[in-house]
């Protein structure tokens, strides 16, 4: 160990006993260190003139202010009463405001539907062609590209009761040939005056009375 | 050196306790005679003026009888004095205005040949100097001789702490007696000295 190690140890050291380890590590070090020796010297002299700087005595007007103070005792205090007051908190107000806490804190975070990409959908009735390609059989990866928004669009006021049987027709659910109106994005349906491509759908909604 | 912590254990308040809450005087006078050496020296030394010190001593004392129906016994009486009387002296340091200290030199504390007081007056003044709770931590240890836990129980911290504050407070004070004594052959090690020191 360095001196500089049994310098910040010194004033440690004057709590140990004599025979301790660490004072005996001491002692050999400081027969051959005279600054360490000089320092602990002048730790123990303070150590040794420190209790001296106590056993003070106060005058006797300590007392006899005590006493005078006896003799004139404090009136008590009337309680304050305060125009409002905090309301205790118990178990029951914590709780309840954690409970609140969660349901803000989940009406914030729940997730919500990504908006359209590209320019707002515009609902067009397209009239399917007798014997032609079903929207059921348009390409799956053609069908995952119909913004979901369009999705949940009213039906457009046409005097018609239009009933949504799916919103992405499958072959389980085929498409009835006969008078069925199918609604579809305008932006979707790039080829809008070619009535033998069928572009994937948004809506797929059933009219239940033939045109 | 004396071991401070094997001295006589002082006789207990137990009993004077109850007595002092009922209104008994003489049990008060009592339990002031016995603390109140105690309380003015660590008043004296933590605000560094005798009258002042008086002054705390008695509004200690005061604030501990009327409020000795607070006291639960969970600690010793002398314990929850010296803490009221700790915190008394917190709140005077608090009001005073910085650089408003009254060195013990300069006070009417000691009147010894100066010969025979040096050291202590280096002493006094060097403790008026540290650190508010390295001062604390001192005075309550080296001076008034209380233990470690004691100290934690009053200042409310760990013994640990205790033991580090007060290896500090002993550390500081040798860093500005010691310059004041090089003639003495006292010298604290400088940084640049190892090199050329043996290691133990």
């Amino acid at each position: 160990m360095k001196c500089r190690d049994w310098d910040k140890r010194l004033p440690s050291l004057l709590d140990e006993p004599a025979g301790s380890p660490e004072r005996l590590g001491l002692e050999a070090h400081l027969r051959q260190c005279d600054a360490c020796r000089g320092s602990w010297e002048l730790l123990g002299r303070l150590r040794a003139e420190a209790p001296r700087l106590g056993g003070l005595e106060p005058g006797e007007r300590v007392w006899q202010g005590i006493e005078a103070a006896w003799a004139h005792p404090v009136p008590a205090r009337a309680p304050v009463v305060r125009w409002w007051r905090p309301p205790a908190l118990s178990v029951g107000w914590a709780a309840a405001a954690v409970l609140v806490a969660v349901l803000a804190a989940a009406w914030i975070l729940q997730p919500r539907r990504p908006a359209p990409d590209g320019e707002p959908v515009r609902m067009a009735a397209v009239t399917r062609p007798q014997g032609g390609t079903t929207p059921a059989k348009a390409p799956a990866h053609r069908r995952s590209a119909v913004p979901a928004r369009a999705a949940a669009r009213p039906a457009p006021a046409t005097g018609r009761e239009y009933v949504a049987d799916h919103l992405t027709p499958s072959d389980d659910a085929p498409a009835p040939d006969d008078g069925t109106r199918y609604l579809m994005p305008a932006v979707a349906a790039g080829g809008a005056g070619n009535d033998q491509q069928y572009i994937m759908p948004a809506v797929y909604i059933a009219d239940r009375e033939p045109f | 050196m004396p071991d401070l912590e094997t001295q006589d254990a002082p006789a207990s308040d137990s009993p004077l306790v109850p007595r002092a809450r009922d209104g008994d005087r003489a049990a008060c006078r009592e339990l002031y005679r016995r603390h109140s050496n105690g309380i003015f020296t660590l008043a004296c030394r933590m605000t560094g003026d005798r009258a002042e010190a008086e002054d705390l001593t008695q509004e200690v004392f005061i604030h501990a009888f009327r409020g000795l129906c607070g006291f639960r016994g969970e600690s010793s009486f002398s314990t929850w004095l010296y803490r009221i009387a700790i915190n008394h002296c917190r709140s005077r340091l608090r009001r005073r205005r910085p650089g408003e200290l009254v060195p013990l030199d300069r006070a009417d504390v000691g009147t010894e040949p100066q010969r025979a007081a040096d050291l202590r007056l280096l002493l006094e003044r060097a403790v008026g100097e540290l650190p508010e709770g390295y001062r604390e931590v001192f005075v309550l240890h080296d001076v008034q001789g209380m233990g470690h836990g004691e100290i934690a129980e009053i200042l409310g911290c760990s013994a640990g702490t205790v033991r580090s504050q007060l290896w500090k407070a002993r550390g500081r004070l040798r860093e500005m007696i010691g310059p004041h004594l090089k003639g003495e052959g006292y010298e604290v090690p400088g940084l640049g000295q190892e090199a050329a020191e043996p290691a133990g």
